[in-house]
């Protein structure tokens, strides 16, 4: 393995550069074994051991939950009941289970797709601000996101009010139609889950947008040129150059919304608590219902195996990407 | 008193609630760090509701209690209501819970079904009340397969506050006392105040259901009834369907259709009174000082009158409040026990009453009030009140937005004949979720 371009060595190929390329690099095993690196194992070892402590607990307790019966009866006896795959049996078997899976899926594409769209035309917009707007955009933007969701849950609550809310009013003032005393969450659960998804979008789009923003200043601006020469149009340059060299970004970006958009509980629970009829009741919402309202907490813990899995499905094919892309450079 | 602490346990879980997973651990670590009773002392742990009782008056309590016990110190802990349902399930769960606690009314089954508190219907007959009976709405919650899990301990009631300016401009000379005359004297207020916008006579958002319910006792209705081992819903009877079409004649004559989907937080029906855009909302005594800080002008004008039932007098009323119970751990059961008998006797409800304005636990007590005429209103009606099925699955029914689409349903609905296919469809789905463990 030799370097043949001048440019610093990323951490990662120092280090194998260092196992691979030293003076006894290809000696006995036991010299190599002797010359074994240690420090990026005791560098990883604080995180690593947080990361079992604080999220590998209580996962193996969840899993160990999902597998009992628990309600506040066992909490207090401190009795532990085996049931084997009896909250399994129950959660597979609830219709009310099966449709709040449906809608987190289809809450939770519409909610992806709307933030890399939005995200990417606002950092395409911001590559071409001038500097003084892009910080005042930067600046809102990162104001929104830094709102906790729950304040935020209450403010588009107030916006959306059926009785005093502004967004009635603006609507009406506008003279689009009569939007007095309009029920954006009450009435209808696919208009409630329209306005759940923009605050969703709203709140996301920051992140996305720097992020791309900040992919986009590394894209060398000789390809643009080279293939303005080639007579590439703005479409073309978006979808030929841009995203191609964006990928590994949105890619990641895109995993990390659909984590984060899966398991979106607050805003809904303050928004809508679920309803009306059930009908904005998410995945998150029914595990919560029945774990901590119902204090079936062992079915609860089975539902959130399920999410988890559900989760690690989706992401399973990019994180195998990322994986072997890592493994190739 | 707020608004909180007297709601249903909707306010108790609130969406905050997930967020104070955190309460586990400080709970565990209190409930760790207090039983350190050295052989000479003993240490008695009482957790009472903040905003509720005062010093003054449990202090009281504690005084008789230590004089009776020497060697006994009481002490009492005020518990927030905010993820207070996390905590006691925590601390009851712990070896070293408190001796006894506070427990809201709407709180209470779960708990009574769960193994967690002490049977205490062997010092029932010891508490000294008279010839009272407990408030139905603080008893029957407690009760579980012939036990009694908590003693009454204090309630709050919702009654009809008016404002008196408007009923005296509309040529209304008394208050209501009968559903018709109700329905009267709210169309003479609408005519009166055509002009201002989004009025309301009796501002009634369709998802308070713990005001609408009322209407369905009225009737003879219940929400749902226990046999054969087995809860079955019971909204399209035809006396809970008479109180459900009530409700909606009410809501749809009396008050805004915005007010069909809301709940009495967005905006609260408060600030509505206080705006004067409504002449009469259901409300707690507690709301009546949020709406004078909200509108000073209101003070000394606002009157009350016990919601009227249909064949006239008061109808019964959906009482909130709580119950006193013993965590089957605690360390000192009989000391606890012989705290709650001195806190729940008249002796010291009467003091809860005349100090904190407090409704006490049972009825013998209602004629203490009759100096005060807004607290004899509130003593007068929760007299006749009524608890919630004490159903295994009757959480999950709260615990989400179940109960508050299905009266709002019943609000925006256009005819009987929808109220009544609402309610089998409610109905059917109560037979499932009552059941559930």
């Amino acid at each position: 393995m030799v370097a043949i371009e001048p440019k610093p060595l990323s951490g990662a190929s120092v280090r194998r550069a260092g196992g691979e390329s030293g003076p006894g690099g290809r000696g006995p095993v036991g010299r190599l074994r002797a010359r074994f690196d240690w420090m990026p194992y005791w560098l990883l070892a604080p995180s690593a051991a947080l990361i079992v402590l604080l999220i590998g607990y209580p996962i193996v307790r969840l899993f160990e939950t999902s597998f009992q019966v628990l309600t506040l009866d066992q909490l207090f006896s401190h009795k532990t009941i085996w049931n084997g795959v009896d909250n399994y049996r129950t959660i597979f078997t609830s219709t009310s289970f099966w449709d709040s899976v449906l809608r987190t899926v289809l809450f939770t594409g519409a909610c992806v797709v709307g933030t890399m769209v939005v995200g990417m035309a606002v950092a395409l917009a911001l590559s071409r601000l001038s500097r003084l707007v892009r910080g005042a955009v930067s600046v809102a933007m990162v104001l929104a996101w830094a709102m906790p969701p729950i304040s935020a849950a209450i403010v588009w609550q107030w916006l959306f009010a059926n009785q005093y809310g502004v967004v009635d009013w603006v609507l009406t003032e506008l003279h689009l139609g009569t939007f007095q005393n309009f029920d954006w969450t009450g009435q209808n659960a696919l208009l409630a889950f329209v306005v759940i998804t923009m605050m969703i979008v709203w709140q996301a789009v920051p992140f996305v947008a720097l992020s791309l923003y900040a992919g986009i200043t590394q894209v060398p601006q000789e390809l643009y040129e080279a293939a303005r020469v080639d007579g590439a149009g703005a479409w073309a340059l978006f979808r030929r150059v841009t995203v191609p060299l964006l990928t590994p970004i949105i890619g990641l970006l895109v995993i990390l919304s659909v984590i984060w958009d899966f398991n979106v509980f607050t805003q809904i629970w303050v928004l809508t608590q679920g309803g009306p009829n059930g009908g904005t009741e998410t995945l998150g919402v029914w595990s919560y219902v029945t774990a901590f309202s119902a204090n079936t907490f062992g079915v609860g813990a089975a539902a959130s195996v399920v999410s988890m899995f559900l989760v690690a499905v989706m992401s399973f094919y990019y994180v195998r990407v990322l994986v072997r892309s890592g493994e190739v450079r | 008193m707020t608004s909180d602490s007297l709601g249903g346990r909707r306010w108790r879980k609130g969406p905050l609630v997930p967020l104070c997973a955190a309460a586990f651990g400080v709970a565990a670590m209190l409930g760790a760090a207090v039983p350190i009773a050295s052989a000479s002392s003993t240490t008695l742990t009482i957790w009472l509701m903040t905003g509720e009782i005062t010093a003054k008056v449990y202090g009281a309590v504690n005084k008789a209690f230590e004089a009776q016990h020497p060697g006994v110190t009481v002490n009492v802990e005020i518990q927030q209501w905010s993820g207070i349902t996390t905590k006691l399930d925590t601390a009851l769960a712990s070896s070293s819970p408190p001796d006894a606690t506070e427990i809201g009314n709407t709180d209470v089954p779960e708990y009574a079904a769960s193994g967690g508190l002490v049977n205490l219907k062997s010092i029932e007959g010891k508490i000294a009340i008279g010839s009272g009976k407990w408030l139905g709405g603080l008893e029957q919650p407690a009760e579980y397969q012939g036990g009694l899990y908590g003693i009454p301990l204090l309630a709050g009631d919702r009654v009809v506050l008016y404002n008196e300016n408007m009923f005296k401009a509309a040529g209304i000379a008394s208050a209501p006392t009968s559903e018709s005359q109700l329905l009267a004297d709210g169309k003479k207020l609408e005519a009166e105040f055509s002009s201002t916008k989004d009025y309301s006579a009796l501002y009634f958002p369709g998802k308070y259901w713990y005001a609408a319910v009322t209407m369905v006792w009225d009737h003879g209705g219940s929400i749902a009834y226990y046999k054969d081992g087995k809860w079955t819903g019971d909204f399209a009877s035809p006396n809970s369907l008479a109180g459900l079409d009530e409700f909606r004649t009410v809501q749809q004559a009396l008050s805004t259709p915005a007010s069909r989907t809301a709940n009495t937080t967005l905006p609260t029906q408060d600030a509505v009174f206080a705006k004067t855009q409504a002449g009469m909302i259901v409300g707690g005594d507690w709301e009546v000082a949020a709406i004078e800080k909200d509108n000073p002008k209101l003070k000394g004008h606002i009157g009350e009158f016990a919601f009227p039932s249909y064949k006239g007098g008061p109808a019964p009323v959906f009482l909130g409040g709580s119950d006193i119970a013993v965590p089957k751990n605690s360390p000192n059961r009989a000391l606890a026990e012989d705290w709650v008998e001195l806190m729940t006797s008249n002796k010291y409800q009467t003091l809860m009453y005349q100090d904190d304005n407090l409704i006490p636990n049972n009825t013998s007590l209602s004629g203490i009030g009759a100096s005060s005429p807004v607290m004899k209103t509130y003593l007068e009606a929760a007299a006749n009140s009524y608890g919630t099925p004490a159903a295994p699955g009757w959480a999950v029914v709260t615990g989400g937005d179940e109960i508050t689409s299905f009266f709002s349903n019943i609000a925006q609905a256009s005819s009987s004949s929808q109220v009544e296919s609402i309610a089998k469809q409610f109905d059917s789905y109560l037979d499932t979720a009552l059941n559930k463990p």
